[in-house]
């Protein structure tokens, strides 16, 4: 099979090529069977596909459009839009919950978090420590001075 | 816009409801087929005119009714259908999933046998013409294929078009139709509907 000119072929159908493009293409097709045979299957497939005979609409089409015609007009009357606001917020409420959960559950977050935890656990010792050293003088001053 | 369509825009605009009946009465055989060219499925094709219907009614109010009517209400069963693609390649299964490239090659696989082995027992029905056949050899191409497809044959567009209304580049635009094409070819042959 000739892979370098399979796309050229379908580019062929579709009558995108170049002039020399197409030169090169049906000279290769006049003694090239396997892609002549190709570039025919390929013509019948565009065929087939142009000429689709798609179904009639059923008749639930019509009752489906009354249908949406009563409710839109029915929730227009009630002054909602007939696109449910609750249900967008209900969505929105659950879009925002899954998302967090997800942020929780990822692992890598998880050992960013600990580690954040244990660094400022660890920088609030520090600090502590530190306060408890200062306080120290501070005290022994105040003792002295009394 | 037609005086009779625009007449009945107007009258919608004024709350009357049998005039969006009327006006879509008109247009709404044109929209399904191209709702079904896509899904290939009249339970969905229903499904999806049921939001264009929706989505129409609330757009209608603020149409202008000098522009013709026919290229927005395309449009809007278009971004219908895109959006539909776009929610399910979020649950996308793998690439060819119902007919893998080796499927093609298998001996065993009459038309009949293929035809029959996606279809729930209901639907195993006996396919006797070659354009039902066809038909649901493109039910099953992936879904990005049909949707290039039924743009490309329904709608007549031009690869630049469906490009930019499917935000990406021209060349897979172009590589969906092809392969679409190539599969479709592949599957014809195996179906012995086209000559080896």
């Amino acid at each position: 099979m000739h892979e370098k000119f399979t796309e050229l072929l379908q580019e062929y159908i579709d009558n995108e090529l170049t002039p020399l493009e197409k030169m090169i293409i049906e000279d290769h097709l006049a003694s090239c069977y396997s892609c002549r045979s190709e570039l025919n299957q390929l013509k019948i497939v565009d065929w087939e596909l142009k000429n689709q005979p798609l179904p009639a609409p059923p008749r639930e089409l019509a009752k489906i459009r009354t249908q949406v015609v009563k409710k839109c007009s029915y929730e227009m009357r009630k002054g909602a839009d007939p696109i449910n606001i609750n249900k967008i917020l209900q969505l929105q409420l659950k879009i925002a919950r899954n998302t967090t959960s997800f942020i929780r559950l990822n692992p890598v977050n998880q050992t960013i978090s600990s580690v954040v935890k244990k660094s400022i656990l660890k920088t609030s010792q520090v600090a502590s420590t530190s306060k408890k050293k200062r306080k120290v003088p501070g005290l022994k001053f105040i003792i002295g001075q009394a | 816009m037609d005086h009779v369509s625009a007449e009945l825009v107007k009258r919608f605009k004024n709350n009357d409801e049998n005039a969006f009946n009327a006006l879509l009465a008109k247009y709404e055989g044109y929209l399904y087929r191209i709702c079904y060219s896509y899904t290939r499925s009249k339970e969905e094709s229903l499904d999806m005119m049921q939001e264009v219907y929706i989505k129409l009614f609330l757009g209608l109010k603020s149409f202008d009714e000098t522009k013709p009517i026919l290229p927005w209400l395309k449009r809007v069963t278009i971004n219908t259908l895109i959006n539909q693609y776009k929610k399910n390649k979020q649950h996308e299964v793998p690439l060819d999933s119902n007919w893998s490239q080796n499927d093609t090659y298998n001996v065993n696989y009459t038309p009949i046998n293929y035809l029959s082995s996606d279809e729930s027992t209901e639907e195993k029905v006996v396919f006797n013409s070659t354009c039902e056949v066809i038909d649901s050899l493109i039910k099953n191409l992936p879904e990005h294929y049909r949707l290039a497809l039924t743009l490309r044959y329904q709608e007549n567009m031009n690869y630049h078009d469906i490009a930019r209304l499917l935000e990406q580049p021209i060349g897979t635009t172009k590589s969906n139709v092809y392969r679409a094409r190539k599969m479709l070819r592949e599957k014809m042959l195996a179906c012995e509907l086209l000559e080896a």
